[in-house]
């Protein structure tokens, strides 16, 4: 091999080790773009605020379709209306995690949010080396003076997405599509089953099918597919990416789909019954107000029906989908859950429970 | 019992072409002599201009034909890097692997609207049996017939030879008067056409593409290219197998079979189980091309 090769294969192989380290470094310059843009946002709104907010995606990517991605529309909103300055930075493996939200309270950020559950320990690390720093975890429960834990009643939105399928089915069969099999996503089904008990009590539910991994379209696909095979008209996903081969499986097999997480009614009209959306990004938005307005807490915080931290969407394109009093049955179990007389579920040993008492 | 066996083929498909597509794209390079593991990055940059350049025309020619351009000129990299400057074939195919993903997480960013879908082929549906309509992708006919087709031109052509001259001994080939380096360049070059193919039929299942949209596929195509013996037909059938698999471990999930109801993880471990297994029992001998690698 000549020198030339040589200085080639160097140059290739310094490339890797390069992009290898984007976690860091890369993800570092990125931060400063996305702080540069949210500042420029201040200066164009009145409102102005010396507060600086931190956060970290974790490594779905602020363009996740997801949570991040909502995550994202809640600091770019604060940035806004309340001229807070912030600083983003991506994750690109778990091992990231504790390095950047450690950065961004080094930098000097007064409040540091860490996105996803998947940054639980790191966050518990961090924020205790930081007792003057506040931080807010999405979808974690860390237990500390400075640290805000955002939750979402999942199951409770599932329930109604399951009451709504009950009430749309003709055939008397439901489908689930996971991502995969953890706690968080039986939440979702315990709830969904739930809500289709409570709306039809002899209504069957098939067995949860799980994609394996939160990207693979196609795998999504195929599950929808075999469960409307089975007689399932309407599939509830919880599957991330995954998810969007469910709705396109609905559309070519013209059944119905509900969607998860963000609104995903207009990804094929008509054929998604409606949305269990999580509203991360109020979550975020008003923990930010809350610093602002001197009045950030610590502790637990749960976005639920009650709240409106999650809900379902206004069936925009399926009303027809629905019997005639349907939106009214919808609404009438929603209170009934928001003033507690229904308990929904949230894993398996309460849905089997909740199942027992039901009338038959 | 009949009627869920056709609906598991049939679904099948639409996971198998992605894997059947990237193992013919290393067919054409490896036999050639270059060892390829960049299948992964070159159906990630097929599948993100197939978008782009479809969201932005609305027209799905403009939208494969600057797919399969995109990731040809990516395999003609390729064969400058290892050809022409020698460079190792490993690392110069992680490097267009990493490329890629980073190009393609760029244009993520830059899409905007997450809910613009790419145009794609009418598809043929057609009602199988109750219940199950199946949806065919145009994409697909041709991405089964290119098994077939390759086959015929590795027995019957002359460039089919000159590949198989190169990859099995570049010395001898050069004696005979063939060019290696030029002879790479078409195999490069199909690999370029059947992996931008690839990527159009992965964004094709629902319109929307994402980063991860190729999500390790590339590299099951190459397992199924290996455990295909690097013939065509044969991994035509891994692939197929692969995918059938696939499908089937979904049928499993929450079901008893013979009696036992498994946890979802295991069924989803059958399709890797089924390769292991294939690769360690059933397949005596597969034989690289014997000039993989050599200059």
């Amino acid at each position: 091999m000549n020198l030339r090769n040589l200085l080639i294969n160097l140059a290739l192989a310094s490339m890797l080790v390069l992009f290898g380290c984007n976690g860091t470094s890369g993800g570092g310059s990125e931060a400063t773009g996305g702080g540069a843009q949210a500042t420029g946002g201040a200066g164009k709104s009145g409102a102005k605020s010396d507060l600086k907010v931190g956060i970290v995606y974790d490594s779905g990517g602020i363009n996740d379709g997801s949570f991040n991605q909502s995550a994202n529309r809640g600091v770019d909103r604060a940035a806004n209306e309340l001229g807070v300055q912030v600083n983003k930075v991506e994750s690109k493996t778990a091992k990231d995690f504790a390095s950047n939200i450690e950065g961004m309270a080094a930098k000097g950020c007064n409040l540091v949010f860490a996105v996803g559950i998947t940054m639980n320990d790191a966050l518990k690390e961090v924020a205790a080396k930081f007792p003057e720093v506040k931080f807010a975890i999405v979808d974690g429960d860390v237990d500390l003076p400075n640290v805000r834990s955002l939750r979402f009643a999942e199951h409770e939105g599932s329930f109604l997405a399951g009451f709504a399928a009950a009430l749309a089915s003709k055939s008397h069969k439901l489908g689930f599509v996971g991502g995969m099999e953890i706690p968080l996503i039986k939440k979702f089904y315990a709830g969904y089953v739930a809500g289709a008990h409570m709306a039809d009590p002899t209504i069957t539910v098939l067995p949860p099918k799980y994609v394996g991994d939160w990207v693979s379209q196609d795998k999504g696909k195929a599950a929808a597919a075999l469960l409307f095979s089975e007689g399932a008209d309407v599939v509830y996903h919880a599957a991330g990416k995954g998810g969007l081969g469910v709705i396109s499986a609905a559309k070519e097999q013209n059944k119905l789909a509900i969607g998860v997480d963000s609104d995903q009614d207009a990804v094929e009209k008509g054929f998604v019954l409606t949305s269990m959306v999580k509203k991360v990004d109020e979550s975020v938005f008003s923990t930010i107000q809350d610093l602002v307005g001197g009045k950030f807490s610590a502790g637990a915080k749960v976005y639920d029906l009650k709240s409106k931290g999650v809900s379902l969407t206004d069936f925009q394109y399926t009303k027809d989908k629905l019997p005639a009093d349907g939106l009214k049955r919808i609404t009438e179990i929603e209170a009934k859950i928001v003033s507690g007389e229904i308990m929904v579920p949230s894993d398996e040993a309460q849905l089997t429970e909740f199942l027992a008492k039901l009338p038959k | 019992m009949i009627n869920t066996l056709i609906i598991l083929v049939a679904s099948s498909l639409l996971i198998a072409t992605p894997y059947l597509l990237a193992a013919m794209g290393g067919l054409t390079s490896e036999r050639a002599g270059v060892m390829n593991i960049a299948l992964e990055g070159k159906m990630l940059l097929g599948a993100c201009f197939f978008s782009v350049a479809g969201i932005a025309t609305g027209n799905v020619w403009i939208g494969l034909l600057s797919g399969i351009a995109v990731s040809t000129l990516a395999s003609i990299v390729h064969w400058v890097l290892t050809q022409k400057y020698r460079a190792d074939h490993i690392i110069s195919g992680m490097a267009i692997n990493v490329f890629a993903f980073g190009v393609s997480s760029f244009v993520v960013t830059k899409m905007g609207d997450s809910n613009a879908k790419a145009p794609s082929f009418q598809s043929i549906n057609i009602e199988l049996v109750k219940n199950f309509t199946w949806s065919i992708n145009p994409l697909m006919i041709v991405a089964l017939v290119i098994p077939f087709a390759m086959a015929w031109v590795f027995s019957k052509t002359r460039i089919g030879l000159w590949i198989r001259a190169v990859g099995s001994d570049p010395d001898k080939a050069r004696l005979m008067g063939i060019r290696p380096t030029m002879v790479r360049l078409s195999g490069l070059i199909l690999t370029g056409i059947f992996t931008g193919l690839a990527g159009a039929i992965l964004v094709s299942a629902t319109g929307q593409f994402n980063e991860k949209v190729s999500a390790g596929k590339g590299f099951i195509g190459l397992a199924a290219l290996i455990l295909g013996g690097w013939r065509p037909i044969p991994s035509l059938v891994a692939a197929l197998a692969f995918a059938f698999f696939e499908t089937l471990q979904q049928q499993f999930q929450g079901q008893a079979v013979m009696g036992l109801t498994l946890p979802p993880e295991f069924w989803q471990s059958l399709p890797y189980l089924a390769t292991v297994i294939a690769l360690g029992g059933f397949v005596r001998k597969t034989r690289p091309p014997a000039g993989m690698g050599k200059p």
